[in-house]
């Protein structure tokens, strides 16, 4: 039994601080201009889902926009994919708007930052959304996404 | 008594799902790993098993962005001509359920990959790649 347990301590220690340590390395500090244009960026594009606003939406979108979702069914998975000018689209339609605060959920975490590309996590009211950015002609713009529903 | 407190402390502080968060991260960093030795090797097959037939790779070139869908990308790999050995860091940045965030940095510069567990196997959905600072 001793040895055991003896064995099983630096185990459970070791994944303990490996999962912890991964977790609080996840806010990747960026210079603070950067972190602020990103924040800004997702939330033009959470905030601008929530508020119907078109115009916003489109503002924080690369008109390359590749945004997929998988559809997990019993043997196969699909992959469905929304361009920008259908999210601005459902976006203007207000299929999303809310103003109840708390349907309104926008946690955003930079991940990354590697010169003119940055990795952000955005945790909304319904689901997660990785954005991948680009600068372009001075403004970060979100060119790939891939999301997940939350688990209920 | 010490092993006693040691093992609940542990067990307090290891969050739900330990072990699949930890096998996910190393299923997502072997698929990265694979995807930048293919590169390196300009083994288009390697990556090839590790992209999805949907996979869309956008390149920022000097301010704009260029496209490539899954066959343009394992032609590039197969006409490499740096491959090398050089060192690559890999880092899975994000796991939640079906969806993982990674970077690549190597000689090829910096490549943000998004992936998805498709039919049970991590796969790379989405591609940003452009140069290192």
């Amino acid at each position: 039994m001793n040895a055991t347990v003896n064995r099983l301590i630096p185990t459970l220690w070791l994944a303990s601080t490996l999962v912890l340590g991964a977790q609080s390395a996840q806010a990747a500090p960026c210079a603070p201009a950067d972190c602020k244009a990103l924040d800004a960026v997702a939330h033009d594009y959470i905030d601008g889902w929530y508020d119907g606003n078109a115009t916003r939406m489109r503002n924080a979108l690369a008109p390359e926009l590749a945004k997929r979702n998988l559809v997990q069914a019993t043997n196969s998975t699909r992959i469905d994919e929304m361009g920008a000018d259908g999210l601005i689209y459902y976006t203007g339609k207000g299929t999303g708007a809310t103003r109840e605060p708390s349907l309104r959920r926008a946690d955003v975490t930079v991940l990354d930052v590697s010169g003119d590309m940055a990795a952000v996590k955005l945790v909304a009211q319904d689901w997660v959304d990785y954005l991948a950015l680009a600068r372009i002609n001075g403004s970060w713009k979100i060119v790939n996404v891939v999301w997940e529903l939350h688990a209920h | 008594m010490k092993q006693a407190w040691m093992i609940w402390a542990s067990v307090l502080l290891a969050p739900p799902g330990l072990a699949g968060m930890v096998d996910d991260t190393a299923a997502v960093r072997q698929v990265a790993s694979d995807y930048a030795t293919g590169w390196q090797t300009a083994d288009a097959a390697k990556v090839a098993g590790t992209v999805h037939a949907q996979t869309v790779q956008r390149k920022l070139r000097a301010g704009s962005l260029q496209s490539a869908d899954a066959t343009a990308l394992t032609a590039a790999v197969a006409g490499n001509k740096s491959a090398s050995n050089a060192a690559t860091d890999i880092a899975v940045l994000d796991v939640y359920h079906n969806v993982a965030f990674a970077s690549v940095r190597g000689t090829r510069g910096t490549e943000y990959l998004q992936l998805g567990r498709v039919a049970g196997q991590w796969k790379i959905i989405n591609i940003l790649q452009g140069a290192q600072p």
